[in-house]
C-alpha cells in the first residue's frame, strides 16, 4: 500500500495547479489591492503552509491506515507492503523450550508467526524452514502451518546461519519475488556462529545481491529463564574389572545464573541395564558444577547405559543426559623410538606381564606412523625428535580426546615444537677431567660410598599422578636415578619432578619431567631415557610404575574416548540418517527419532546414548541488536521479548494513522475557517444606501 | 432606437412608484422664479414666517389692521418665500465605473439614478443640468427648467461612455468655482481616487454654500471580495498588474477599504455632504425613495 506514497504530493500539485489556474479580472479598487499586497501578514502566508503541510499531513495518514501497520507487536516496526513469500525459520533447539509466564518460547513463537500470518501475511505464499530441515517446505494455509508447527521442541542444536544460506539459495533457484523472512529464535550464541564474520558477509551479500528485496523480521525470545539448570553427562569410565568393576561419571550441572548463593541440586543417576537408581546432591556456588559420580556395576563387560535426570525447571529440555558404557578391552601402547633398545625396554615397561592379555604394547614402525590409528592406544611413547606435520596433529588430536603421550628426548637436536613444548640442549654428566661418562653405570662404578654423582631428582609430585606414592604410602625412588645424559624441556607444563646438581636444588633445580594437559588427554616429557647412556631409567622401577599408571589413567579416560562414539549427539552425524536405530530403555511403545531426539538407541548390537549437543547447554543468548548487526544492511525489524513483553499481540495502529488524519483534517479545517464575525472585517450595506454613523 | 437607450437608464416603474415624492432642498435656494422650495427671502406665500415692527417705506398693505386695532402697534406681518432650486447631477465617467461582477455596472447604475432625479425634479419644476467627468468634463449641460431640456439630458446619459482615467478631483474643484449660485449638487461616483483630496473637493462645495449629495457607488465584489482563487487583477484605469491569492489578501484588503470608507463617510458629515453608499446589487429605487424621504423629512422639520 506505500507505494501510493507519492500521493501526498496531490495536495502540493492542486496548490500549485489552482496557483497557475488563475484567471485574468479587471479591477477598479486596485488601490485598495495594492494597499492589501503590502500588508498581507506574514501569519496569512504561514497560514497558507500550514494548510498545505496539513493536507499532505491528512493524505499520508490515510494512506498509512490504508497500509494497515501493525506495532506493539512483532509484526511491527517496518513499513513495508505485503511480501510475495514469507519464509519461516522456526528454532526448535532445546534452549526453545525454555519456559517465562507458563509457556515455552517455542509456543510463544508459534503463535506469534500464526498471528502475524492472520494479520499480515494473509494471501502471501509461506513456506517453513524446520531448524531440522535442510530445505524449505511450502506451506497451503494458516491451518497447514499450525499443523506443521505443532512439534515440540526437539534435541538437535539449530544453524541459523546454515539455515538462512538454504533459504538465500532457495531464494536465487525460486526467485520468488519480493520475500521476507521471519526468524523465531532464542538466540543463543551457539545457533548463530556470529564469530564467523566472513560466513555472514557472504550471506548477506548473497541476499544483496538477489533481485527481489529480502526484508527479515527477527522475533528475539530471548527473556531470561527464571531459573534453570541443566546437567550432562561429560564422561563415562569405567575402571577396575569383574566384581571392582565400577563405573565412574563426570557429571556436569549448570544454572544459568552466576550468583553466590549456594543451590543444591539434587541429581538422580539412574542405570538402565540394572534398574535401579542413585541420588546425589550436587551444590552449585557458581554457574557449573562437575562432579565425579562412583557406581559399581555389576557386569561390566556386557556394557549398559542409564541417565543423569535433576528436577523439573523452567527449560525441561536440559533436564536430561544420556549414558552408555561398555567394557574399554584391551590397554594398548603404541611405542614409537629412534633406538631398537629404548623401544624393546618400553614396550616392555608398557605391558611387563606377558600373561595379562589386556595389556599389550606395539612398535609402530617409522612407515606406519602416518597411518597409526592412535585413538585405539591408550597410551603413545614417542622417543626421538618430537613429530611434526600430519602425525603431532593427530597426536595432538588423540590427547584431546583423553589420549597419553610420553615423549623422550633423542640424540639429535631438533627445534621441533610438539603441544608448545620440545626440548632443549643436550646436558651430559662430566667427570673431574670434563669428560662425559659414557654411561650412567660407569658414573656409579665411578662414585665412591654414599656419593652420588651427577644430578639427582630433588623433588617431585608425590600427591597425585605418575609419580605419586603406592598405596601403602612408599615413596617411589626417584632420588636414587642416575642421570649421564639428558634434554632440558622447553616450554611451560606443570613440573612433576625436577633435577638439580648440587645441594641448594632451589637455585638449579631443572625440570626433568614435565606434564601439559591437553583436552582430557596429557602429554608428559620426561627429559632422559632409559638406556644406559642416559639414565638409571632402564635399572629402577621407576619408569615401569609410571608408565603403568599412564596407561591405566589413559585407558580410563580413553574408556571415556572409547565411549565418546558412543556418545552422540543430536543431528550433529548426517551421516547416520540412513541407518535404522531403534530407540531402547523408554516407555513401551514409544518411539523416537534417533536423528532429532536425545535417548538410548540400538543398531544391531551397538548401543549408543543421544543427547542434545553440548553448544546448546545454557549459552548464553545474543543481545537482539548483535544480532541485527549480523545482517548487515538488509533490513531487519527486531522485535524482543525481553525488552518489549509479549510477541503475539501486535496492535493495529492503523486507528490511530486514522485518528490521526481526522486530526489533520480538523487543523486544516480550522485554518481555512472564516473568521467568526466579531473578528471580521466587515462591511455595512443597508438596502437604503444609508450608512451609520458608526462604522464598523 | 432611442426608446432602447432611454430603456437603459429609465424604468417607467420607478418613476412611478416615486412620482408621489418631492426632492427638497435641505436648505434655501435662491431660484428666480416660485418654487417648492424654501427662499432666504421673505415672499408671499402662504407660509407665516413672523411679525416685524412697521418702519417707513413698508408697503401699508402688510400692516396686520387687527393688531393695530387691539394695540394701537405697528406691525406688519411676514411670510415664507418659496422659490425653485438648480441640480447639478455629476456622474463619474471614469473606467473603474465601468466595473460590475456581482451587480450592475457601476455606472449604468449612475446613469439610471441621475436620469430618474432629473425626470423628477423636472417635473416639479427645477432645474436640472448635468456634468460628466473623466479626465475632463465630458459633458457639461446647464440647469434648464425646459421639459425638452431633460431630453436633452437623457440623449447625454444614454451616450455616455466610461474613460480611462478619472480626474473627478480636479473636476470637481473647478466645477465648484464655476457655480456660484447656490445649487444642489448630486454626485453619482465610485470614488476611487484619493480621499483627501475628494474631502478638499468636498470643503469646496460646502464652502460655496451648495447642497450636495453623494451616491458612493460599489460593486458588492469590492466590498468583499469574495473570490477563491489566484487572480490576476488588471488595472481598469491603468496598465498595472496584479497576482494575488484573495484568501491571503483578503483581511488587509477589507481593512483598507473599510479605512477609506470611514474616511470619506466621516469627510462627508463633517461637510454636511448627504452621503448614500449603495452596493450595486440593492434595488436603485428603494435607495432613491429613501433619499426623498429623508430629505423630505429634513425639509418638514426645520419647517
Amino acid at each position: 500500500m506505500l507505494w501510493g506514497l507519492p500521493l501526498i504530493l496531490l495536495p502540493v500539485l492542486v496548490h500549485l495547479f489552482n496557483r497557475l489556474r488563475h484567471r485574468k479580472l479587471p479591477w477598479a479598487a486596485m488601490m485598495f489591492l495594492r494597499m492589501a499586497n503590502r500588508k498581507s501578514t506574514r501569519y496569512a502566508k504561514l497560514r497558507q503552509w500550514l494548510v498545505l503541510l496539513f493536507r499532505v499531513l491528512a493524505v499520508l495518514m490515510l494512506l498509512f491506515a490504508l497500509s494497515r501497520p501493525l506495532a506493539g507487536g512483532w509484526m511491527g516496526g517496518m513499513f513495508s507492503s505485503k511480501p510475495d513469500v514469507v519464509v519461516i525459520i522456526l528454532d526448535r533447539s532445546p534452549s526453545m523450550n525454555g519456559r517465562t509466564d507458563g509457556e515455552s518460547r517455542l509456543e510463544k513463537s508459534r503463535a506469534a508467526i500464526l498471528k502475524g500470518m492472520k494479520g499480515f501475511a494473509e494471501g502471501s505464499r509461506v513456506v517453513l524452514m524446520d531448524h531440522t530441515a535442510t530445505h524449505v517446505q511450502e506451506v497451503g494455509s494458516t491451518e497447514a502451518l499450525k499443523n506443521l508447527m505443532s512439534g515440540g521442541v526437539n534435541d538437535t542444536a539449530a544453524d541459523l546461519a546454515s539455515q538462512l544460506e538454504a533459504v538465500q539459495v532457495w531464494f536465487e533457484s525460486e526467485n520468488p519475488g519480493t520475500g521476507e523472512i521471519w526468524v523465531a529464535s532464542d538466540l543463543q550464541a551457539s545457533n548463530w556462529d556470529p564469530a564467523s564474520k566472513e560466513r555472514w558477509r557472504g550471506l548477506v551479500g548473497g541476499f544483496e545481491g538477489l533481485p527481489q528485496k529480502v526484508r527479515v523480521r527477527l522475533l528475539a525470545m530471548n527473556e531470561p529463564l527464571a531459573s534453570n539448570n541443566s546437567v550432562r553427562v561429560r564422561e563415562v569410565q569405567l575402571h577396575g574389572e569383574g566384581e571392582y568393576a565400577e563405573l565412574q561419571l563426570e557429571v556436569e550441572v549448570l544454572r544459568d545464573k552466576s550468583e553466590v548463593t549456594e543451590i543444591t541440586v539434587p541429581v538422580t543417576i539412574h542405570l538402565g541395564t540394572e534398574s535401579r537408581k542413585l541420588d546425589v546432591d550436587f551444590k552449585l556456588e557458581g554457574t557449573s558444577h562437575t562432579q565425579f559420580v562412583k557406581l559399581s556395576i555389576t557386569n561390566p563387560d556386557q556394557g549398559g547405559w542409564g541417565w543423569v535426570e535433576i528436577p523439573d525447571d523452567d527449560n525441561p529440555h536440559d533436564n536430561r543426559s544420556y549414558f552408555v558404557y561398555g567394557s574399554h578391552g584391551r590397554s594398548s601402547t603404541a611405542v614409537v623410538a629412534e633406538d631398537q633398545y629404548i623401544s624393546r625396554f618400553l614396550q616392555m615397561a608398557a605391558a611387563p606381564n606377558s600373561a595379562n592379555t589386556n595389556q599389550v604394547s606395539v612398535v609402530v614402525p617409522e612407515v606406519g606412523r602416518g597411518q597409526a590409528k592412535w585413538s585405539d592406544h591408550a597410551m603413545v611413547l614417542w622417543q626421538g625428535p618430537l613429530p611434526e606435520g600430519y602425525i603431532a596433529k593427530s597426536l595432538l588430536e588423540y590427547a584431546d580426546t583423553g589420549g597419553m603421550v610420553v615423549c623422550f628426548p633423542g640424540q639429535l637436536d631438533s627445534e621441533t615444537k610438539f603441544a608448545g613444548m620440545g626440548w632443549g640442549s643436550m646436558k651430559s654428566t662430566q667427570n673431574e677431567q670434563g669428560r662425559a661418562y659414557p654411561s650412567w653405570r660407569e658414573m656409579v662404578a665411578a662414585q665412591g660410598d654414599g656419593d652420588h654423582l651427577g644430578p639427582r631428582v630433588v623433588s617431585w609430585e608425590e600427591g597425585e599422578g605418575p609419580l605419586a606414592r603406592t598405596e601403602e604410602g612408599y615413596s617411589l625412588p626417584m632420588d636414587s636415578l642416575y642421570f649421564s645424559q639428558r634434554r632440558s624441556i622447553e616450554g611451560d607444563g606443570i613440573i612433576l619432578a625436577s633435577i638439580a646438581r648440587d645441594s641448594k636444588p632451589e637455585r638449579t633445580a631443572e625440570p626433568l619431567i614435565v606434564r601439559k594437559v591437553r583436552g582430557k588427554g596429557q602429554i608428559i616429557f620426561v627429559g632422559t631415557a632409559p638406556s644406559d647412556t642416559w639414565s638409571s631409567l632402564n635399572f629402577s622401577i621407576v619408569l615401569p610404575i609410571m608408565l603403568q599408571r599412564t596407561v591405566s589413567s589413559g585407558a580410563a579416560s580413553g574408556s571415556g574416548r572409547f565411549s565418546s562414539d558412543r556418545m552422540l549427539s543430536a543431528g550433529d552425524d548426517l551421516s547416520r540418517i540412513s541407518e535404522r536405530w531403534v530407540s531402547v530403555g523408554g516407555e513401551e511403545g514409544e518411539s523416537r527419532d534417533f536423528n532429532t531426539e536425545a535417548g538410548i538407541y540400538r543398531l544391531g548390537k551397538r548401543v549408543v546414548a543421544v543427547n542434545r549437543p553440548e553448544r546448546e547447554d545454557l549459552v548464553p543468548s545474543l543481545e537482539g541488536d548483535e544480532a541485527v548487526k549480523l545482517f548487515g544492511e538488509m533490513p531487519v525489524a527486531l522485535f524482543q521479548e525481553k525488552r518489549e513483553g509479549t510477541a503475539g499481540d501486535p496492535k493495529e495502529i492503523w486507528k490511530w494513522f486514522l485518528a490521526l488524519m481526522a486530526v489533520a483534517l480538523l487543523v486544516e479545517g480550522f485554518l481555512i475557517l472564516p473568521k467568526n464575525t466579531d473578528e471580521r472585517v466587515v462591511i455595512s450595506r443597508s438596502t437604503t444606501g444609508k450608512v451609520a454613523t458608526e462604522v464598523n | 432606437m432611442e426608446q432602447d437607450a432611454y430603456n437603459e437608464i429609465l424604468d417607467g416603474d420607478v418613476l412611478t412608484r416615486l412620482s408621489g415624492q418631492f426632492l427638497h432642498a435641505r436648505q434655501p435656494m435662491v431660484g428666480n422664479i416660485v418654487g417648492h422650495h424654501k427662499s432666504p427671502y421673505r415672499g408671499s406665500s402662504v407660509e407665516f414666517a413672523e411679525y416685524r415692527k412697521y418702519v417707513p417705506g413698508d408697503d401699508p398693505r402688510l400692516l396686520d389692521w387687527r393688531v393695530l386695532a387691539r394695540t394701537d402697534r405697528l406691525y406688519i406681518r411676514e411670510f415664507e418665500a418659496d422659490t425653485n432650486l438648480r441640480c447639478y447631477m455629476v456622474v463619474d465617467c471614469s473606467a473603474s465605473m465601468a466595473f460590475g461582477e456581482k451587480g450592475m455596472r457601476k455606472f449604468d447604475y449612475a446613469r439610471k439614478i441621475a436620469a430618474t432625479l432629473s425626470y423628477m425634479l423636472l417635473h416639479q419644476g427645477d432645474a436640472v443640468g448635468l456634468q460628466l467627468f473623466d479626465n475632463g468634463v465630458a459633458a457639461d449641460i446647464p440647469p434648464r427648467r425646459n421639459p425638452l431640456h431633460l431630453k436633452h439630458i437623457f440623449d447625454t446619459l444614454a451616450k455616455a461612455k466610461t474613460q480611462k482615467e478619472t480626474g473627478l478631483v480636479q473636476e470637481l474643484h473647478q466645477f465648484a468655482e464655476r457655480i456660484r449660485q447656490r445649487a444642489l449638487v448630486i454626485i453619482i461616483s465610485d470614488c476611487f481616487c484619493d480621499v483627501d483630496e475628494l474631502l478638499n473637493c468636498f470643503e469646496h462645495l460646502h464652502f460655496q454654500k451648495h447642497d450636495f449629495a453623494l451616491f458612493h457607488l460599489l460593486d458588492p465584489l469590492e466590498l468583499d471580495l469574495d473570490l477563491d482563487r489566484p487572480i490576476r487583477f488588471q488595472d481598469m484605469e491603468g496598465s498595472d498588474v496584479l497576482l494575488a491569492e484573495p484568501e491571503i489578501i483578503r483581511e488587509p484588503y477589507l481593512e483598507a477599504v473599510r479605512e477609506y470608507l470611514v474616511k470619506i463617510h466621516e469627510g462627508c458629515n463633517k461637510h454636511n455632504a448627504d452621503y448614500r453608499r449603495v452596493s450595486t446589487d440593492q434595488p436603485y429605487d428603494a435607495i432613491l425613495a429613501d433619499f426623498l424621504v429623508d430629505r423630505e423629512i429634513l425639509a418638514k422639520g426645520r419647517a
